[in-house]
């Protein structure tokens, strides 16, 4: 009895340490492929070092890569097309896909990193997420393969490219641009007898709008504007960024928060916007305000169009954020990146697939701007002319941007997430709420972001 | 007899018996666990080794740090309304549900059903609209002559939710309870009614003694559970709001692991939490001798 | 006598009206199944649909990447079923071995044990995943199988109750009648905690059913991932979630778990009516 209890409890000892020594799974390591990957340090000076000729193919030792990402079920039946076809066209490459919601996503491959198992193509996202993985030396620099060629920037717009550089390295291609965009009900506008929103208007305009709306139609002019993605902005239309530039603390001056918040302030006591409990109410996107006809704009990433518009069942338009100084304002944020893990042993072929990715009008006759308008212009334009209404709507509006846009702020320090997640969460709620004037939530912001920031180093 | 090599057989039948939560102890379990204790005294943000840093995050956790306070709080708050809303509702309704003979399947399955659906997103958009200005819970509440409330929004409001929601899913709590009454056997109602017992003495001198093993092992688990709780905060609020509100403490601490990258302070983080919780598991486990009637009379 | 007779009617009454109310969110749940994706917050007020819309299922079953939930639901299957099993076998023996037999260090173990259920998984997962992969266990249904073989906190705890409130005598019943621990346990607690165990397969059962972490980290390709991790896949924040299409399969989801529910709250119910003590 109890010894047969003992050999199953020696038995299973014995299995376990049976299973441990086995290297890792996936990546095989191609011996050809050594010389590119490991080279990756540092800026970008050695040109051409160890890469073999442009264009796929040539290669000839197999290679196995392992790409990441995270989406919806679109997404991965579109992703899992591209992959075939990168595969069909280039035999020496199987490719092992990864894919996961967005939710779980950052756990995933934090404990993947964590066990030295990152994947060599991985999805990654703009702001602390891009800031920690670069600072943390996980990414690889793309620079040396965009010299020599293997990934042709020539068509890719070199504003949003930018977004991917930190501290001079080339640490991620974006897969699709977005900005921040206002969508509005035109039906409701004319009903309520107030102008239609038109590029050159501004934030007098937007109230105006705003008030007459609620007056005329009983109805809310705006929702309550979300600090996280709307600040920023604010302060940029000002001439200052949101962080300063030593990555310290706020960038702008007090006076900026406390007129972004004494608009609103002012607006929820008319009754023109809702009260904050009314906002929380409303968390999903098919679920705000706009969708149940109850205010005539929305203010949010260019990209959720689409949902938004599905859900409301009626025409809606899109148009830049007010003014004045719209241009100075106004940015194109990557929707996602690519990124290649820094050791990854196959990171010249992780390069060449997503050069195929960002450069391939049949990636994008697939995914049809699922993962945001392409970044290269030609592309953008030979699809746009495949797409439905909305989506084409979409497309145009990024022009409009474009042309109505400055270079992103890229200096998202170590620590961001917590200093978005103390406005968003904290001060902007209390200021709703009417708990903190918008002076105090001024200082008591600058005051814990630069703790946040010191404390992070 | 027996009693010559008694202890060494005992000890060796004893360690026999828990081999496989041994070797699961020790094979699986203690070494991630002795890591995260080694990791709340280190900056670990996952994509790079841990730095040693001592003392700092325990520092900060308590002299500087009034979100950890807070999120403390609520969930003291919250555990020590919802754990009690839920046994109360289970014990009485596994009463009821013990003494149906016809369609007991049927009542047992459907009242579980809540506990089943667990934390899932589904459950978290329903109550949402359940709970919104306009949701079901407040055309009710109307109905009544109140007026609505802002469940989602106000902060005096919105963990209740939270709490409804724990009641709501009592199921298994009921289940553990109706075990535990099947398990009382009926020879003792009988003859209690014999003696000329009423339903109330019974309930009193029969049916809570005996049941309080199980009452015990309900209390010290919801009591983990309820301090532990994250995954309805974490899908139907998702950070907290409205004004912290709703931010449970393991809410908190898995921001800052995963959206804070502070893996080290999360760490420290969770040894609180195990410190605390095991403090007040042990003080109930102390008092059961007091409480607690087992017909084994203890243990051999 | 009369009083007899009106309790159960009064108790059908609350309970039905409680049924009910604890039903609604479900009802609603289910009848947004029905209803078509973006329209599902547009008119949540009412509980019927316009339409009875079946493309949800169809479309939800379709899963992602070419597999079905046919794939999902039979991984689900495999990996909560034998999970089950081991962790309620072995969870068994080890609450017999505390509350049985007293033997030294008794005490500290059982709290060593108790120590484990505080930690949130949260904090123990990325260690647990470095040491999983250096046992090569990614990848597989390893990480989510095998430690369950080595009891789980709350079933044993939850046994310990049971078996302490069976009487010692018969024990020493069997003793007297030349059985040793090994055989006591078998022919005579395990039969006596059988609503415990049962009650123990249905948490596990649900439990696991729902586990969404685990799978998540340790599940590479999509092939192998369960329902939970597949049902997740549908809802995108910054792009159209399918609404329809969770609603429907978290419908579905629903009903292995209620089934297996039903079959084994038999079992807890056919408890035990004597303390054996009758013989």
């Amino acid at each position: 009895m109890f010894t047969v209890l003992l050999a199953l409890m020696l038995a299973l000892t014995a299995v376990l340490s049976a299973c441990g020594g086995k290297s890792d799974n996936g990546g095989t390591n191609a011996a050809n492929s050594n010389t590119a990957g490991r080279s990756e340090n540092g800026g970008g000076s050695n040109a051409g070092s160890g890469s073999e000729g442009s264009g796929g193919g040539d290669a000839s030792k197999p290679v196995t890569l392992k790409v990441l990402w995270w989406g919806g079920q679109t997404r991965h039946d579109n992703t899992l097309k591209i992959i075939e076809l990168y595969q069909q066209q280039n035999p020496h490459v199987t490719i092992e896909p990864e894919f996961t919601g967005f939710d779980g996503y950052w756990e995933k491959l934090s404990a993947m990193v964590a066990g030295n198992n990152t994947p060599d193509v991985l999805q990654m996202n703009f702001g602390e997420y891009l800031t920690q993985y670069a600072k943390n030396d996980v990414l690889a620099d793309l620079n040396p393969f965009v010299e020599s060629g293997i990934i042709d920037t020539s068509k890719l717009d070199a504003g949003i490219m930018e977004s991917g550089v930190v501290d001079g390295k080339l640490l991620g291609i974006p897969l699709g641009m977005n900005a921040l965009t206002v969508i509005y009900d035109p039906e409701l506008i004319k009903q309520a007898g107030a102008q239609e929103p038109a590029l050159g208007w501004t934030w007098d305009d937007f109230k105006a709008i705003a008030r007459t709306v609620h007056q005329n139609l009983g109805i809310y002019g705006s929702p309550t504007l979300e600090a996280n993605n709307i600040l920023e902005y604010y302060a940029r239309q000002n001439d200052q960024k949101f962080f300063s530039d030593d990555g310290t603390g706020v960038g702008f001056d007090d006076q900026i928060f406390i007129d972004y918040f004494n608009m609103q302030v002012e607006l929820i006591k008319e009754g023109v916007m809702p009260s904050l409990d009314v906002m929380q109410q409303h968390s999903a996107l098919e679920d705000q305000l706009i969708v149940h006809g109850k205010a005539p704009f929305d203010v949010r990433w260019s990209n959720q169009v689409v949902a938004l518009a599905k859900a409301a069942n009626r025409p809606l338009k899109l148009t830049v954020l007010p003014g004045p100084n719209t241009e100075k304002g106004l940015f194109l944020k990557p929707a996602m990146f690519f990124s290649v893990a820094k050791d990854s042993k196959n990171a010249e072929e992780a390069a060449k697939f997503i050069n195929f990715f960002v450069n391939s009008l049949e990636v994008e006759e697939i995914q049809k701007g699922e993962r945001g308008v392409p970044i290269n212009a030609e592309i953008r334009e030979a699809i746009s002319k495949q797409l439905d209404e909305v989506q084409k709507n979409m497309f145009d509006y990024i022009d409009l941007a474009a042309a109505n846009s400055s270079p992103i702020d890229t200096n998202y320090p170590v620590g961001s997430a917590e200093v978005l997640n103390l406005l968003g969460t904290d001060i902007e709620d209390r200021i709703l709420f009417a708990e903190m004037s918008p002076e105090d939530g001024a200082a008591k912001f600058r005051e814990q972001t630069a703790d946040i920031l010191a404390r992070k180093r | 007899m027996a009693t010559r090599k008694a202890g060494g057989y005992r000890n060796l039948t004893g360690y026999a018996f828990i081999s496989p939560f041994l070797i699961g102890f020790f094979g699986l379990t203690v070494i991630p666990v002795a890591m995260t204790l080694y990791l709340s005294f280190t900056d670990y943000n996952m994509l790079r080794p841990p730095e040693w840093i001592g003392l700092e995050h325990y520092e900060r956790m308590f002299t500087k740090d009034e979100k950890f306070w807070h999120s403390l709080r609520v969930t003291f708050f919250y555990t020590f309304t919802a754990v009690p809303l839920r046994l109360i509702v289970a014990l009485a309704i596994a009463m009821l549900v013990a003494k149906i003979v016809r369609g007991a399947g049927f009542y047992r399955t459907v009242l579980y059903l809540p506990s089943i659906i667990g934390g899932s997103v589904a459950v978290a958009v329903m109550w949402r609209q359940l709970f919104g200005l306009e949701g079901a819970i407040n055309t009710i509440l109307k109905w009544l002559g109140l007026s609505g409330v802002s469940w989602l929004g106000d902060p005096k409001y919105a963990i209740w939710t939270l709490i409804l929601l724990y009641g709501w899913q009592f199921g298994s709590s009921m289940l553990i309870f109706l075990a535990g009454l099947k398990n009382i056997p009926n020879d003792y109602y009988e003859a209690a009614s014999v003696d000329g017992a009423g339903s109330v003495t019974m309930f009193f001198r029969i049916t809570l003694p005996l049941l309080t093993p199980v009452i015990l092992f309900n209390v010290v688990i919801q009591l983990i559970n309820g301090f532990l709780a994250f995954t309805p905060a974490y899908v139907i609020f998702g950070d907290g709001r409205p004004l912290g509100a709703t931010l449970m403490y393991v809410l908190y601490l898995f921001q800052n692991a995963f959206t804070f990258f502070d893996m080290g302070y999360a760490s420290g983080m969770a040894w609180v939490l195990l410190v605390i919780v095991g403090l007040l598991t042990a003080l109930i486990f102390k008092s059961s001798e007091y409480w607690v009637h087992y017909e084994s009379k203890g243990d051999r | 006598m009369m009083r007899l007779r009106r309790i159960p009617v009064i108790s059908h009454a609350i309970l039905l009206a409680l049924t009910v109310s604890m039903l609604y969110p479900v009802a609603w749940m289910v009848a947004s199944s029905f209803k078509e994706s973006s329209s599902v917050f547009v008119d949540a007020a009412s509980l019927i649909p316009n339409q009875w819309n079946f493309d949800n299922y169809i479309n939800g079953w379709k899963g992602v990447a070419g597999v079905t939930f046919t794939t999902f639901f039979k991984n689900t299957f495999l990996v909560v079923g034998i999970s089950t099993i081991g962790s309620v076998l072995s969870s068994a023996v080890i609450a017999f071995g505390f509350s049985r037999i007293r033997f030294r260090g008794r005490n500290l173990w059982f709290v060593c044990m108790m120590l484990t259920m505080l930690l949130p998984y949260e904090i123990v997962m990325v260690p647990q995943y470095i040491l999983f992969n250096q046992f090569g266990w990614i990848n597989t249904y390893l990480p989510l199988i095998i430690p369950t073989f080595f009891g789980t906190p709350f079933f044993v705890f939850l046994m310990m109750q049971f078996i302490r409130s069976i009487p010692y005598d018969l024990d020493e019943a069997a003793e007297i009648d030349g059985c040793n621990k090994f055989t006591t346990f078998v022919r005579i607690i395990l039969p006596l905690i059988l609503p415990a165990m049962m009650t123990c397969v249905i948490f596990s059962f649900y439990w696991r059913w729902d586990d969404f972490l685990a799978p998540l980290l340790y599940l590479n390709k999509v092939s192998l991932y369960t329902v939970s991790l597949a049902i997740k896949m549908f809802s995108d924040p910054d792009n159209v979630t399918d609404w329809g299409a969770l609603f429907a399969m978290s419908t579905l989801s629903l009903i292995p778990v209620c089934a297996a529910f039903f079959a084994f709250q038999r079992y807890i119910v056919e408890g035990i009516h004597t303390s054996g003590l009758k013989g």
